[in-house]
C-alpha cells in the first residue's frame, strides 16, 4: 500500500498543481503575437529530393502554411497587419510548392488570387502558372488564368489570345468562348473582372482566402455601379460629372456605394471612378502600402 | 518447404502480437478521419486529392515504421534469446530459416497495409462524395500505388534481413535500412542532376560514385506513383509489370546474399 502511495501522491499533487499553471498557459497563449512568420525553406532542388516519396503531401503542407500565414495577416479589425505581409517569402513558398508537386492546383489558384489581384505582380504569378500548363494538361484553369492576366493586367492581347484558345480547347464549353470573346473586345471593362472574380470565388472550397476576393468583388461592383451612373449622366446631360455627388443630386443613384477597403469613391480628371483606398487594405488617404 | 512455412507462421504470429504493430495500426486508423474531416477541407480546390495524398503518405510512413521495427528485431532477438539456436537444431537449413523469416515479415506487412488501405479507402470515398472533385478518382491507380509501396517495403525488409544476418547489434540493420530508404529515393534526383548541364561541372569521381550508387542500390523512386494515384494520370500495365519484375529480381539478389551471409555466420 505504501509503495502505491509513493506513486499516487506525486501524481495527484502534480495534477492539482497543473491547474493554475494551465490557466497561466492560456493567458500567455491568448496574448501571443499572431504575426506568424513563414520561416525558411531550402532550395527547390533540395526540397524536392528531401521530400522522398511524400512530394504531394509536402507540397500541400507548404501551401497550407502559406495560406494560413496570409489568413493570419488579413484581419479587418487590424488593417495595419496587412502592411507586414512578406510577399517575397510567400512567393518563394508557392514556387517551392509547385516545384515539388507541379500538379498542385491549390498553389496555382492561390498564386492567381494573391499575386495578381492582391499586389499586381503579374509576371511573377505567370512564371508559376506556366509551370502548371506543362503538367495539368486536362485543366483549363491555368491557361485561363494566364490568358486573363495577359489580357486584363498586361494588355498583351496576342499572348492572352493564345492562352484563352488553349483553355477553350480544353473545355469545349461554348460559354467559355463567349467570355473569351468578351475579353477580346472589353479587356478594360470592370464587368469582365467581376465575372472572373465571381468564377474564382465560386470554385473555392476553403473559406480563408474567399474573404479578400469577396471584398475586392464588392468594391468592383461598387465601381461598376458608379461607372453605369456616370455613363447615364453623360447620356442625359451630354457632359461628364465632375463630382460623384452630382450623381446623387441628379437622383441617378440613391446612395454612394461603400468602399469595403475603407476608402471613398471619387471621379478623377479623366472621368473614371477611383477610390482613395486604391483597393488595398491599410491604405490611408490614398497612400499606397 | 513445410519447415519454411512453419517459421513464416511463427514469425507472423510473433509480429502480429507486437505491441508497436498494434499501436501503430490503431493510431493510423484514427488518423484517417482526421485527414478527411480536418486537414483535407483546408484545401481550396482539391479536397479529395489532398485526402488521397495524405492517406498514401500515412500508409507509406506507418508501414515503413512497421517494416523497420519488426525487421530489425526479427533475427537479432532470435539470436540474442538463443531461439535461433534451438530452431536451427531442428531439421531446417539456415537458408530456409532466412526465407521463412522473410515470408513471415512480408505477410505481417501485408496485413498492416491491407488494414490501413481499408480504412483509408473509406475516408477517401467519403471525401469523394462530400466534395466535388476536379478529377475522377482512380481506385486502380490508388491500389497500384499501395501495391508499389508494398513492393518497395519488401525490398527494405530484405535489406534489414541481409544486414541482420551479418550484424551482431541492432543498430546496423536499423541505420542501414534507413540509409537504403533515403538513398533509394534520392539516387534518381542525383543521377538526373549529374546528367544535366550543371552536372558536367562536378568532379569526375563524384559522377562515378553517384552512378555506382544509382546502379547498385534499388531505385525506390520507381515505386513512387503517388502523383498518378492522386491526379488520375495514366498508368500502364507495362509499368506495373516492369516494377514487379524489378522488385522481384532485387528481392532474389538481396535474399540470396542474406542466405549466403547467414550460412557463413558463426553462432556462439
Amino acid at each position: 500500500m505504501i509503495s502505491h502511495l509513493k506513486i499516487i501522491i506525486p501524481f495527484i499533487i502534480s495534477v492539482i498543481m497543473l491547474i493554475p499553471v494551465q490557466k497561466n498557459v492560456e493567458k500567455i497563449m491568448a496574448i501571443r503575437p499572431m504575426e506568424e512568420k513563414l520561416g525558411f525553406l531550402p532550395s527547390n532542388e533540395f526540397m524536392k529530393g528531401a521530400s522522398l516519396n511524400h512530394k504531394a503531401a509536402i507540397s500541400e503542407w507548404i501551401f497550407l502554411k502559406t495560406m494560413t500565414y496570409l489568413g493570419m495577416k488579413i484581419d479587418n479589425d487590424r488593417p495595419e497587419l496587412s502592411k507586414t505581409i512578406d510577399y517575397y517569402r510567400m512567393y518563394k513558398f508557392l514556387d517551392a510548392s509547385t516545384y515539388i508537386d507541379p500538379y498542385n492546383i491549390d498553389a496555382y489558384y492561390f498564386t492567381e488570387a494573391v499575386f495578381t489581384w492582391g499586389i499586381g505582380r503579374i509576371k511573377e504569378a505567370n512564371y508559376i502558372l506556366e509551370r502548371g500548363i506543362e503538367y495539368r494538361t486536362w485543366d483549363f484553369y491555368i491557361p485561363f488564368f494566364l490568358g486573363f492576366n495577359h489580357f486584363y493586367f498586361l494588355k498583351d492581347f496576342k499572348n492572352g489570345a493564345k492562352y484563352m484558345e488553349m483553355a477553350a480547347r480544353i473545355t469545349g464549353d461554348p460559354l467559355f468562348t463567349t467570355l473569351t470573346s468578351k475579353l477580346f473586345y472589353e479587356a478594360n471593362e470592370t464587368s469582365v473582372a467581376i465575372g472572373f472574380l465571381e468564377m474564382m470565388i465560386k470554385n473555392m472550397t476553403a473559406g480563408q482566402l474567399r474573404e479578400p476576393l469577396e471584398i475586392r468583388l464588392k468594391a468592383l461592383k461598387g465601381i461598376a455601379y458608379l461607372e453605369w451612373a456616370v455613363n447615364k449622366y453623360n447620356e442625359t446631360y451630354k457632359k461628364k460629372p465632375l463630382d460623384i455627388n452630382e450623381l446623387l443630386q441628379q437622383k441617378i443613384i440613391t446612395a454612394i456605394p461603400e468602399d469595403p477597403y475603407g476608402g471613398k469613391f471619387f471621379i478623377d480628371k479623366q472621368g473614371r471612378i477611383r477610390t482613395t483606398s486604391k483597393l488595398a487594405l491599410g491604405v490611408v488617404n490614398g497612400n499606397s502600402i | 518447404m513445410k519447415n519454411i512455412l512453419s517459421i513464416a507462421r511463427i514469425t507472423f504470429i510473433g509480429g502480429r502480437r507486437d505491441k508497436v504493430f498494434i499501436t501503430l495500426i490503431i493510431l493510423s486508423v484514427l488518423l484517417f478521419p482526421l485527414i478527411v474531416f480536418a486537414i483535407s477541407p483546408l484545401s481550396m480546390r482539391q479536397v479529395r486529392e489532398v485526402a488521397v495524398s495524405l492517406s498514401l503518405s500515412t500508409i507509406s510512413i506507418i508501414s515503413l515504421v512497421l517494416t523497420i521495427n519488426l525487421g530489425v528485431n526479427l533475427i537479432y532477438k532470435d539470436i540474442e534469446r538463443r531461439f535461433s539456436h534451438s530452431i536451427l537444431s531442428l531439421p531446417i537449413s539456415r537458408e530456409g530459416y532466412i526465407l521463412g523469416k522473410f515470408i513471415g515479415l512480408a505477410v505481417i506487412i501485408l496485413v498492416g497495409i491491407i488494414t490501413l488501405t481499408l480504412f483509408s479507402s473509406i475516408g477517401i470515398a467519403v471525401a469523394d462524395k462530400m466534395y466535388r472533385p476536379n478529377v475522377l478518382m482512380s481506385w486502380t491507380n490508388f491500389y497500384a500505388a499501395i501495391y508499389f509501396d508494398y513492393l518497395s517495403l519488401l525490398i527494405l525488409a530484405s535489406v534489414t534481413i541481409l544486414v541482420s544476418a551479418i550484424s551482431t547489434n541492432i543498430f546496423l540493420p536499423l541505420f542501414s535500412t534507413i540509409g537504403v530508404y533515403i538513398i533509394g529515393y534520392i539516387s534518381q534526383t542525383v543521377y538526373d542532376y549529374i546528367l544535366s548541364p550543371k552536372g558536367e561541372e562536378l568532379p569526375k569521381f563524384i559522377c562515378l560514385i553517384s552512378k555506382g550508387v544509382y546502379y547498385i542500390f534499388p531505385n525506390l523512386t520507381l515505386f513512387d506513383i503517388k502523383f498518378k494515384a492522386i491526379y488520375n494520370l495514366p498508368l500502364t500495365l507495362d509499368n506495373v509489370l516492369n516494377v514487379t519484375a524489378y522488385s522481384l529480381l532485387y528481392l532474389v539478389i538481396i535474399l540470396t546474399l542474406a542466405m549466403f551471409a547467414f550460412r557463413k555466420r558463426e553462432m556462439l
